[in-house]
């Protein structure tokens, strides 16, 4: 009996996006756009605006070329994940300075509990920790990759 | 901004608040490589926004956040879903209108979807 791994494609848990510009505003204003079009978000003006707070805070950039940004909110219907990808690099402020590659918003509703985004903040920053990951992500830029690459992610 | 809107980011900033407030939830995002900015700009954030609501509703939310930690609720299917109490049909506002209502049950005040 042959035994063949059925990857995800059904998830819709997940979004993978080529981030067209290279400002931080205009990535994320991109990203949030892709979840409003996907009714997953209510009030996307107001999910931007608390992004870039988050950032004035201090940079959600990990260093090594990826940013893991996200919000508990209810702005949020319900969870997504929306990974951008930018070819040229985007200008966020990360103290390495080596230009951005990935970006991955982290959506949770916030009539869930707050431990479950902190354990899909975990799950996707655990992710694109290593090197090789993110490479094969960049290598590869499509869905099924991205699902076996958060395949611990809690959905 | 809307009411309704107002009150999101105030929950917003109540939640960064939150986080930069407390040990544990600084500490774990520490682990996952960020950091976490100083409070009291949120803080003079926080009361210029307050400044702008209507009292009667700041009074609500805050009454409900120091109660329960939240100050909002999302509605589904005219289920609160903080405390699960069904809201009677007169309750849910006109479609596709944003109003500010208070749920009979918990007090918090209400999001309906």
């Amino acid at each position: 009996m042959a035994i063949a791994e059925i990857s995800p494609l059904t998830d819709t848990s997940l979004n993978l996006l080529e981030l067209r510009h290279k400002r931080r505003e205009s990535a994320l204003h991109q990203l949030v756009q892709v979840a409003f079009e996907h009714q997953v978000v209510r009030h996307p003006a107001l999910l931007e605006t608390l992004l870039l707070r988050r950032e004035r805070l201090g940079s959600t950039a990990l260093g090594h070329s990826h940013v893991v940004t996200g919000a508990w909110s209810w702005c949020v219907r319900s969870p997504l994940v929306v990974v951008g990808l930018s070819l040229k690099g985007l200008d966020w402020d990360d103290a390495a300075g080596d230009g951005i590659e990935i970006v991955a918003l982290v959506l949770t509703p916030g009539e869930i509990a707050e431990e479950f985004h902190y354990r899909r903040m975990e799950a996707v920053t655990g992710a694109l920790r290593l090197q090789r990951q993110r490479q094969r992500l960049l290598d590869h830029r499509d869905l099924p990759t991205l699902s076996l690459l958060l395949r611990e992610l809690p959905r | 901004m809307s009411a309704v809107e107002g009150f999101l980011e105030l929950h917003d900033l109540d939640v960064l608040l939150a986080q930069a407030g407390d040990d544990a939830r600084r500490g774990r995002l520490r682990r996952m490589g960020y950091t976490v900015g100083p409070a009291p700009a949120l803080v003079r954030e926080r009361e210029r926004l307050a400044g702008k609501l209507d009292r009667r509703w700041l009074n609500l939310y805050e009454r409900s956040l120091g109660r329960y930690g939240r100050g909002l609720s999302a509605v589904r299917n005219r289920v609160c879903l903080g405390c699960r109490l069904t809201l009677p049909t007169s309750a849910a506002p006109p479609p596709g209108e944003a109003q500010l209502h208070v749920c009979e049950g918990c007090g918090r005040l209400l999001l309906w979807d």
